[in-house]
């Protein structure tokens, strides 16, 4: 059966895949609607943000037959193509960059996508065809990344230490994206005029701690998928 | 009898007078002592919560305004004085990065480098000349100009924010000119120009500020366009900063900017809150502010809307002594804008009062 049947036969698969990206639309229009003075004033960083979200989002919805993540190969290959595919559109912007950017967004465009597909790999074998399940997960981690949005207007109650607010701050990729840019992206245009992060006191995570636990995690449960994956196929071989 | 001593006393006169400080004369005598005592309570108290490392807060920016506290104050303390003064300068210069950037973080790249390079300077050592001079070339790279896509026309042009590609604003405007006159940037290098577009166009004054939502009280927003207290509303802290910002660029005092921006501070002169903003925010950033400019604008009194005369100094300082903690610190009960941070609002306000008193 080749996967244009499989995409077909699978009429839930469709509807998933098709409501996907009217909420990816939809938030992208949101986000530029939101973030419109930010791209007319040239907020090139920001802009970069944004992209490296949609090669990872599109990366994601690219690979609409869920069987090849129980492939491990193609789960590496796929991530490290995703950080290729970011580095040339920064190589094609007219913008120059010192090498350590392109050597930090290169890493952190992998690992994050190596992460994500590392978990909906073991989503899948777990719980094979019911692809809504790394569906569901990838709108987790997007509704993580936005926290910082989503939290602002009580994060002034919420954290009130600068630890509290730093572990809000520090569970959004974003701002893992954000160190790998050298990016302050919390005292941003929109981020300024609309939430009060701008005016607390906070830190970023250190670029080389974020880099090594986001690989450790990736590694951990890319070695969990492969190890769910042998022993999938060892009993169904029996 | 009555005589002699009246003539003793005119002597005494004539020999006092010409050694005492012309501050002496701008403050009252009584005030100014007990100014110079809380000054020294306040740098106790610093030297008290100085980290082990010389740094206060593990900061650049807080740690280069407390040693500038220090290094200004009237008893001038300095690198000899010993490792209270050298260890957090070695800290400035442990985080100074090869683009001339001075800063622990990739946060506040602009102000802290600014205030790095203020703090270098005031030690009046020759050896951090080269540090120096990359950190004003760090920050004047940061402006936004033609190299960066901006045109005259743009209402950023000439701005400077917090550092990478962010936004400017008035507040990050005024510290980096601040830093570049004060580290002796040549007056006519256009970089205070180009700054002079975007301090002008932070102004509600319409007959010097071509934006649309300019008002004309003549006091000053945050950025072109946007108040944190509201619509395009002027308020105290950032007007005294625009103030700076307009005089360290060389506007001249005559200037219709200045004189805008000078009535506002008479129409809203207050040491009890910061005009315009909300609740009790950025006060003690306000003081330090009234203190730079007064001090720049060299008027000993402002006349307010309501013809009463007022003595800066005096009204500063008796305020921050009224509100300094027995332990010799300062700070906001409103912790927005960091002045929850004892050290950088008892630097702040030490800095403050080392104006009052010169």
């Amino acid at each position: 059966m080749s996967i244009l049947d499989k995409i077909i036969d699978n009429k839930q698969f469709i509807v998933t895949y098709f409501v996907t990206w009217i909420v990816i639309i939809v938030s992208v229009l949101l986000l530029s609607w939101l973030y419109n003075d930010e791209f007319t004033s040239g907020s090139f960083k920001t802009v970069l943000m944004a992209q490296a979200a949609a090669v990872i989002i599109l990366g994601f919805l690219a690979n609409p037959v869920c069987e090849y993540l129980t492939d491990g190969l193609f789960v590496f290959v796929w991530s490290i193509c995703l950080a290729i595919a970011f580095v040339i559109i920064i190589l094609l912007s007219s913008i120059a960059f010192s090498a350590d950017l392109y050597i930090n967004t290169f890493i952190a465009v992998f690992l994050l996508s190596f992460f994500l597909f590392s978990f909906s790999r073991i989503v899948y074998i777990k719980f094979s065809n019911k692809q809504g399940f790394a569906w569901q997960f990838f709108l987790i981690l997007q509704l993580l990344t936005a926290m910082p949005v989503w939290l602002a207007p009580w994060v002034e109650e919420l954290a009130t230490t600068m630890d509290k607010l730093n572990l809000i701050i520090w569970s959004s990729p974003m701002s893992y994206f954000a160190t790998a840019l050298d990016f302050d992206y919390l005292r941003s245009q929109w981020f300024y005029k609309n939430t009060p992060y701008g005016m607390l006191r906070y830190d970023y995570p250190s670029l080389l701690s974020s880099h090594l636990c986001l690989a450790s995690l990736s590694l951990c449960l890319f070695v969990l998928g492969s190890w769910l994956n042998y022993k999938k196929h060892n009993y169904s071989n029996h | 009898m009555k005589l002699h001593k009246l003539i003793s006393m005119l002597l005494i006169a004539v020999v006092i007078l010409p050694i005492t400080s012309s501050a002496d004369i701008l403050m009252n005598v009584e005030l100014k002592t007990k100014a110079k005592r809380a000054i020294d309570y306040g740098l106790h108290y610093l030297r008290g919560t100085q980290s082990e490392n010389g740094s206060w807060s593990n900061s650049v920016g807080i740690t280069s305004i407390a040693v500038r506290a220090f290094l200004e104050s009237p008893r001038k303390y300095a690198e000899s004085d010993g490792p209270f003064i050298t260890k957090p300068i070695q800290f400035i210069l442990n985080h100074v990065k090869p683009n001339g950037a001075i800063s622990e973080s990739i946060q506040n790249v602009n102000y802290n480098t600014a205030v790095a390079i203020t703090a270098l300077k005031a030690t009046n050592n020759p050896k951090y000349a080269e540090i120096i001079s990359n950190g004003q070339k760090f920050i004047m790279g940061l402006q936004l100009t033609e190299t960066k896509d901006y045109k005259p026309d743009h209402k950023y042009y000439g701005g400077i924010g917090y550092g990478g590609d962010e936004r400017p604003d008035l507040s990050n405007q005024y510290i980096a000119i601040e830093a570049l006159k004060e580290t002796g940037l040549n007056q006519d290098d256009p970089v205070f120009q180009r700054a002079l577009k975007f301090i002008s166009r932070s102004q509600n004054n319409s007959e010097t500020n071509d934006q649309s939502w300019a008002k004309n009280d003549g006091g000053f927003t945050y950025m072109p366009g946007f108040s944190p207290n509201g619509e395009t509303n002027s308020y105290g802290g950032m007007t005294h900063a625009g103030l700076i910002g307009l005089l360290f660029s060389g506007v001249e005092k005559s200037d219709p900017r200045v004189v805008a921006a000078y009535k506002w501070i008479k129409d809203n002169y207050t040491m009890e809150r910061n005009p315009g903003a909300l609740k009790n925010q950025g006060l003690f950033y306000y003081y330090n502010a009234i203190a730079k400019s007064m001090y720049a604008y060299g008027e000993a009194t402002i006349m307010d809307s309501n013809g009463v005369v007022h003595n800066w100094r005096d009204d500063l300082a008796k305020k921050l002594l009224s509100i300094q903690n027995e332990q010799g610190y300062w700070v906001n009960t409103t912790a927005r804008w960091w002045e929850g941070d004892k050290n950088l609002v008892t630097a702040w306000s030490a800095i403050a009062l080392n104006y009052a008193v010169r």
